[in-house]
């Protein structure tokens, strides 16, 4: 899948980029809250957005729109409804969603995250916050999205559910070439899990690189008032201030073997 | 000293067996676990919305001692998932609302608002709705308004899950201010590790009890016990624990720099 998005204007933000399925994405900095509204198509944004060659226009928005999922930094409850069931009822309908097995479709969303089906009849607020993430999460897969664009999914979530998440994730990008985009302040859990960054600044794209490479330029970030993880730091600062031969890993045990090496 | 709050057998439903801690006054309190552990539980009996007799104790006198009100004032608690809907439509107005509660003289309900505004940086939010600006501001607010009683103690439920890095940052720093002021206790639950590096004592709850509990720097280097139960360590108690097994560094550092110091002399 490819987004080719050109010349958008749209709430003082200005940028071109494309977006592909071959990449888990990334964005942060600034307000990057709005591109991801922007990005989430709540309304046609004035420019050029193609999806797989097609030019989106006011005419077949309403199709597309349903293809794109958002999942919010937290659940939002719907007027009246209180249960997860009711609030995947009232997605299905006010979507249009066609799904032949309701009862069926929603037990396997919860089961895809990880959760129970016993769920169904909880009331949402008697859910506790890593609960109420999934159920999102398992919301949001209900109109077989073509993308997801999810901000801050993982915080509150212990390793193992955040490992669960992102398998799921990780499943839909490889084997079903569905675009997933992260949204996060939280710059190691941006360089563990993507695999190519949109840095944001002043309402712009800034800076769009492979997520390792970017991360590496360290002065580059923090000279634009970017985190970089306390992994690619404690790296840089072996390698510029002792003269050390090691490399950037992602994976600690690696790390650890070439700081070993080189003791 | 006398211990200011007193937890003792506490059990409830599945999720807690005879649990028994005690906070000291004047301290920072972090508890942590993996999810389900029964953390905003937790805070919701201290706060006494799930009342439990003979459990909960401040200042030696149980929860259901207090007068309701009373307990509500001599404890400030936060659950950021319980929506709050404000009553008035300014920040100003609904600050100012509350402080006319407090303080009797206008010369110093005055001096208060403007203390407020500065000390939680709501400058710019004064004209606003305070039911439309950011959540962190909105936790500001509420945090101002309990801390306008005098409360003893704050119960405070994984506020930091709600905040991005710097507004995290902002809020650590704010709560040590409001304690050097007050001297008053804090017990805060928290899903990061990192966060709990930064308090005085730590707790950690897994299998409906107090698994670990100490200086967050000697709970934190048991990684065996934390990563079983689903706690991501900090990284660089990662690091520091994993060289020790190699015996590269010889104890916990926190800082980047000292420990890239410690590794190539």
């Amino acid at each position: 899948m490819e987004i080719v998005l050109e010349n958008i204007n749209e709430n003082d933000w200005e940028f071109s980029t494309t977006i592909t399925s071959s990449d888990i994405i990334g964005i942060t900095g600034p307000e990057y809250e709005e591109l991801l509204d922007i990005l989430s198509l709540k309304k046609l944004p004035t420019g050029k957005i193609s999806i797989d060659e097609i030019e989106i226009t006011e005419d077949n928005y309403l199709e597309y729109y349903k293809t794109i999922s958002k999942v919010d930094k937290k659940l939002k409850k719907l007027n009246y409804k209180n249960t997860v069931k009711e609030q995947m009822d009232y997605i299905i309908s006010y979507y249009h969603l066609q799904i032949k097995d309701i009862d069926k479709k929603e037990k396997d969303s919860l089961k895809i995250v990880g959760l129970n089906e016993s769920l169904l009849n909880r009331n949402i607020t008697t859910l506790s916050k890593s609960e109420q993430k999934k159920v999102q999460i398992a919301i949001s897969l209900l109109s077989n999205p073509n993308i997801i664009i999810l901000d801050e999914p993982f915080k509150a979530l212990d390793i193992k559910s955040k490992k669960k998440i992102m398998n799921v994730l990780k499943k839909l990008n490889e084997q079903y070439h569905k675009i997933i985009i992260i949204g996060s302040s939280d710059a190691e859990t941006l360089y563990q899990n993507t695999t190519k960054m949109l840095f944001v600044k002043n309402k712009r794209i800034f800076y769009e690189v492979a997520t390792e490479e970017g991360y590496e330029r360290v002065d580059y970030l923090k000279r634009n008032g970017y985190d970089v993880p306390s992994k690619v730091l404690f790296t840089y600062k072996a390698i510029k201030r002792k003269k050390v031969k090691i490399d950037y890993h992602k994976d600690i045990r690696d790390m650890i073997k070439d700081i070993y090496k080189h003791v | 000293m006398k211990e200011l709050l007193e937890i003792t057998n506490l059990t409830y439903q599945d999720l807690f067996d005879d649990i028994s801690f005690q906070i000291e006054p004047g301290k920072f309190v972090t508890i942590s676990g993996g999810n389900n552990c029964g953390k905003t539980t937790l805070i919701r009996i201290l706060g006494g919305e799930i009342s439990l007799l003979q459990t909960v104790r401040l200042l030696g006198m149980y929860i259901e001692e207090y007068p309701h009100n009373l307990w509500k004032e001599i404890t400030g608690t936060i659950i950021p998932q319980d929506e709050t809907t404000f009553l008035f439509e300014t920040v100003e107005e609904e600050l100012n609302y509350v402080i006319q509660l407090f303080k009797k003289n206008a010369e110093e309900r005055k001096e208060t608002y403007k203390d407020i505004i500065k000390k939680y940086k709501l400058t710019k939010f004064q004209k606003k709705n305070p039911n439309e600006v950011p959540d962190f501001i909105k936790i500001k607010i509420i945090l101002a308004e309990k801390m306008l009683a005098s409360p003893q103690i704050l119960f405070l439920d994984d506020i930091c899950a709600e905040l991005d890095t710097k507004e995290q940052k902002e809020f650590i720093n704010l709560l040590r201010t409001i304690q050097l002021e007050t001297k008053i206790s804090i017990v805060m639950t928290t899903s990061d590790l990192n966060i709990a590096l930064e308090s005085d004592y730590l707790y950690i709850l897994g299998n409906k009890e107090i698994v670990l509990s100490g200086e967050p720097l000697s709970v934190v280097e048991k990684d065996n016990v934390l990563n079983k139960l689903g706690l991501e360590l900090p990284f660089m108690v990662d690091l520091s624990v994993k060289l020790r097994d190699y015996n590269v560094v010889d104890k916990i550092e926190l800082d980047i720099d000292r420990m890239v110091d410690n590794i190539w002399k």
